[in-house]
């Protein structure tokens, strides 16, 4: 009998023959008893080293199972959890992946694409960005996805224009335990995990619960500080009837990491290990604190106090479902999400001048340095700070039909998002007031708060879909017509602070609304082929930042704006790709795989360009470009103990239009029609090789990724790399006390490879040129890769 | 998509290589024989199940282990020695029957090596106070059990993945002297209607074979009731 490649296990429970011979077919008359259950039994069922499933919908999908996750490093973020899959190309800032990294696919950045956990969204409100460090521990997650091309339909998604990213988490079990696993490594590295179970608890209306806490800790791998993170995560399942269930998810982090220090090219060949300075910049007795030997800084010789460059971050996540079976066809089901976040990054190191002049906001900054005069130049601790609380729910209505299922819902969430950049102080030590910025910051001297920058957006995001699968000659066919029409609106309010363009108060509101269509085919031709295809509409809002800085030639007048110009900035609209899909998938006994050929057309990009509407250089629609390629992926089931895993990715990106810059003071065009997408290379092969036998595991991967440009006009790239990564872990005979004790071997970049991640945090933030007559032209950074890192991790339940 | 025409042409060398990477891996893979991997009626099991009456006793036991390349479709020993003690009372097999029967495909589930040693030993006590029809009936019902433990699966849509529903669906299915499947229903619903309508997607995937002539005698269709029990390997 053959066992499914899945986590999942279905038995055939029971098995009853009513024999009607003389009465009408009497099933209802026959006793089935249960006998029993299957379960798979782990590792050894995995297809592809559970890298991935048997996919069988209308859109390319990879799915990484729990198997691959456990083989893992235990802190391994999402990001490098991915990074085998087809259309993937993910680099982590260091190997623990507790720094996070960047993901793209198919040329769109993880900026551009919708990220949930247990299907709540938790993309960034305002720019949609992507913190993947933040996310659920590895130990508790059971499944990551990816849908390369296209969001979902029914998925909460105003930012995304390239595919979506799923994670799912493990919910409570049914028996009573728990699990402890604590890692060691190189640089100090440790994570300490536990996690209680309560088993199932009651009868009629069965629940189960579960909480989790852990704690890591790591070096960076080049200069000094570290990364610190706590978290935890609960989980609920209430079996209200049989019919109803209720489930509920928490999550916690808190962390504060040392940013790592980016590089250019010509730092990189020089001195690779150029980082942040250990040197704590020391306050004077008196006067201008804004020189290199002192608060001030620069990227080449005098790089910022590593202790000042840091990225404290706090979030939570609640997420629930209540859903109810009304009756055979219909199920009705409620998700509310509510998501807190609160933090800063970047280089906190600054200066701030202060000032007595009425003609200043709030009559210039107060005393500092409590010297008694209001006339110096001050080392502080400053950063933008991001409070956001968002809660949101979706509510779905399933309607199943024999050949016809249909999917309505409504999505509806009200992001707060204050954003704001206080300032504090620092002693000859290197302590920070408060490294948080949440107390002790620098006033006015008017009393208010120093601010370089004070708004709040509330960002109304809904969408309402349906989605209908219909399911035609003999269950061989389905079709899926959907649709979503999916809208957002931005209430902007500046409060008047002292960053460039938000030195008055105003109010702004903007809505990008879009119907956005999507049709879908599965075809199952000769039994373990399938085909299908898609074509999928997708849209991505301006981020909020398009309704900041419209401030202009503003004056005071005892410490209050009284005059001021306000340029709105009205031309930027929303994104949009139409992505185009075609494929072809096996499911064979030993083997499966996809192939999978697609097209995307991606109109108004969103890049900051000069904007000749408003003469400003801004976020602006740059243009349209175009992305096409195939990804193939294939996996075995075990044999004889050994199994393999494999990705292909070919990218043909292009940029459709000349960019909009300025060059000195003169409106230009760069001529970036044909350029590749940065940070997008030609090819990309992932390969995993797994060999396990009785208590014994151990795996290769290798990934290779092509060389990638940097720059829109393609004149900076970086070359090609290709890692290993190894894996081996033995598990140990269970006993009374011990449930599957293992020991687990970690190796990443087992062969030491050195090589560049672009650092292209944001869809948008592409360096243009390299040449600076340019407005955008510049070096772009990057990250160094991590060298070799090893570690070792012992787990076991109870 | 006019484009895309283009492109393919512009692209031909890594778009061939691709699908042709493709193409040898999938048809070189060393897959045990190339069948399919749905169930169908299998060449063995149609021999199963045609039993050609001749001499009850000596005559069937060698049938039994035929099967060699898929144990999904070895003839099921324990649930043959079951019916004897019900079976002369009366016309319907009751509990025993259905008591006995699964057993012995849980253990082919979970130990799929072990399964040929029972084989040998149930041939002689089956067959002794056995009416024919009945054996070749439970051959029947071992056939439909063991279709559905192959075609089975765990639904795999974006809602299935993202809430992992668990339950047993109990299904009838109804299927005529020509292997047609003239009905399928639920008798007992898992609680989800996604696990439901897999349950009823998966029988319906399948294709019977028509009853062999001794089995189900006098009936022109006859009805199964199947269990199928979804769950989360909480192992994990």
């Amino acid at each position: 009998m053959k066992i499914e490649p899945r986590r999942f296990s279905l038995s055939l429970l029971t098995f009853s023959l009513a024999c009607a011979g003389l009465a009408s077919p009497g099933w209802a008359a026959s006793d089935t008893t249960d006998v029993g259950t299957v379960h798979i039994a782990g590792e050894g069922d995995s297809l592809g080293n559970g890298l991935m499933i048997e996919e069988d919908g209308a859109k390319a999908k990879s799915t990484v199972t729990k198997a691959a996750i456990d083989k893992s490093r235990p802190t391994a973020n999402p990001f490098q959890l991915l990074n085998l899959q087809p259309g993937v190309n993910a680099s982590s800032y260091d190997a623990t992946g507790l720094f996070g990294g960047n993901l793209r696919v198919r040329g769109f950045n993880s900026d551009q694409m919708g990220f949930t956990i247990n299907g709540a969204p938790v993309n960034d409100s305002g720019n949609f960005a992507v913190y993947p460090q933040e996310y659920t521990d590895s130990e508790n997650l059971c499944e990551l996805f990816v849908t390369q091309g296209s969001v979902d339909t029914d998925a909460p998604h105003v930012g995304a224009s390239g595919g979506n990213v799923g994670l799912v988490s493990c919910g409570p079990k049914d028996e009573r335990g728990g699990k402890f696993s604590q890692s060691l490594g190189e640089l100090s590295f440790t994570k300490t995990f536990l996690r209680l179970d309560t088993g199932l608890i009651g009868k009629d209306s069965p629940y189960k619960a579960f909480v989790s806490y852990s704690k890591s800790k790591v070096d960076k791998f080049k200069g000094y500080g570290g990364a610190d993170r706590d978290h935890v995560d609960a989980g609920m399942d209430w079996k209200l009837t049989r019919d109803t269930d209720l489930t509920a998810n928490l999550l916690y982090n808190h962390a504060v990491n040392n940013n790592l220090f980016t590089v250019t090219k010509s730092q990189w060949l020089t001195n690779p290990d150029v980082e942040y300075s250990n040197v704590v910049p020391q306050h004077l007795a008196s006067g201008n604190e804004n020189t290199n030997a002192s608060f001030g800084y620069n990227y080449t010789d005098h790089p910022a106090y590593y202790g000042y460059s840091l990225n404290p971050f706090e979030n939570y996540l609640f997420t629930s479902r209540l859903q109810s079976r009304i009756n055979d066809k219909l199920t009705l089901s409620a998700e509310p999400y509510y998501w807190y976040g609160y933090g800063t990054g970047g280089t906190e190191q600054s200066t701030l001048s202060e000032s007595g002049s009425g003609s200043k906001l709030g009559n210039g900054i107060s005393d500092i340095n409590k010297n008694g005069n209001t006339t110096d130049t001050v080392g502080v601790y400053t950063g933008s700070v991001t409070e956001t609380n968002r809660p949101g729910i979706t509510f779905k209505a399933n309607y199943d039909l024999e050949n016809n299922k249909i999917l309505a819902g409504y999505w509806f969430e009200r992001a707060r998002h204050h954003q704001t950049k206080p300032a504090t102080t620092m002693d000859n030590n290197g302590n920070i007031a408060d490294l948080w910025l949440k107390s002790n910051l620098i006033t006015l001297n008017n009393g208010q708060t120093y601010e370089g920058r004070d708004y709040m957006t509330i960002s109304t995001g809904q969408s309402a879909f349906l989605l209908d699968t219909i399911t035609l000659a003999n269950d061989r066919l389905q079709f899926m017509p959907g649709i979503r029409y999916t809208s957002i609106k931005r209430d902007f309010t500046n409060t008047a602070s002292m960053g460039g363009g938000l030195g008055a108060n105003y109010e702004a509101d903007r809505t990008y609304r879009k119907l956005l269509p999507s049709l879908g085919a599965t075809y199952k031709l000769s039994d373990p082929w399938q085909v299908y295809g898609n074509v999928t509409k997708n849209m991505r809002a301006p981020s909020n930042f398009v309704l900041s800085g419209w401030v202009s030639s503003v004056t005071y007048t005892n410490g209050v704006p009284s005059a001021f110009t306000l340029t709105p900035n009205n031309s930027i609209k929303e994104e949009t790709s139409t992505n185009y899909e075609a494929g072809m998938r096996y499911s064979g006994q030993q083997v499966n795989g996809s192939f999978a050929l697609y097209q995307v057309d991606f109109k108004n990009r969103i890049a900051q360009g000069f904007n000749p509407q408003t003469n400003t250089y801004t976020d602006y629609n740059v243009g349209d470009s175009r992305v096409m390629g195939f990804e193939l992926q294939v996996g075995s089931k075990p044999v004889n103990g050994w199994s393999v895993f494999g990705s292909a990715t070919y990218t043909d990106s292009k940029l459709l239009s000349d960019f909009p810059s300025l060059k000195g003071s003169t409106q230009t065009m760069l001529a970036t029609t044909g350029k590749i997408f940065p940070d997008t290379p030609k090819w990309m092969f992932g390969a995993s090789a797994q060999y396990s036998s009785g208590p014994y595991l151990a795996a290769l991967s290798g990934k290779y990724v092509g060389k990638r440009y940097t720059t829109l006009m393609n004149d900076e790239s970086i070359d090609g790399y290709t890692t290993f990564d190894f894996d081996a872990g033995y598990e140990f005979k269970s006993s009374r006390f011990l449930k599957k004790p293992t020991l687990r071997l970690n190796v990443t970049n087992l062969f030491d490879k050195k090589y560049l991640n672009a650092n292209s945090g944001s869809g948008s933030n592409i360096t243009v040129t390299t040449d600076t007559s340019y407005k955008g032209g510049g070096s772009p950074t990057y990250y160094v890769s991590a060298p070799r890192f090893t570690s070792v991790t012992f787990s076991t339940e109870f | 998509m006019a484009g895309l025409w283009e492109w393919l042409y512009r692209n031909r060398d890594p778009v061939s290589y691709g699908m042709a990477v493709a193409m040898i891996l999938l048809a070189l893979w060393p897959r045990p024989a190339l069948q399919p991997a749905h169930v169908q009626p299998s060449m063995e099991l149609m021999a199963m199940l045609e039993e050609p009456s001749p001499p009850k006793e000596k005559e069937t036991p060698p049938k039994i282990p035929e099967p060699q390349p898929r144990p999904v479709l070895r003839p099921l020993p324990q649930p043959v020695e079951a019916p004897p003690a019900a079976q002369p009372v009366e016309a319907l097999p009751p509990k025993p029957v259905v008591q006995e029967a699964p057993a012995p495909v849980v253990q082919r589930v979970v130990e799929p090596v072990r399964a040929p040693a029972p084989v040998p030993a149930p041939p002689k006590p089956v067959v002794q106070e056995q009416p024919k029809s009945a054996v070749v009936s439970a051959h029947y019902e071992q056939y439909v059990l063991a279709a559905l433990e192959k075609a089975k699966r765990y639904p795999t849509s974006r809602e299935a993945r993202l809430t992992h529903p668990q339950g047993v669906v109990r299904v009838w299915l109804e299927i005529n002297r020509d292997g047609q499947l003239t009905g399928v229903g639920v008798v007992d619903s898992s609680g989800s209607n996604l696990l439901d309508s897999e349950a009823l997607h998966t029988v319906r995937s399948i294709s019977f074979p028509a009853f062999p002539e001794q089995a189900y005698v006098g009936q022109s269709l006859h009805r199964f009731v199947v269990g199928l029990k979804y769950e989360i390997n909480s192992d994990h």
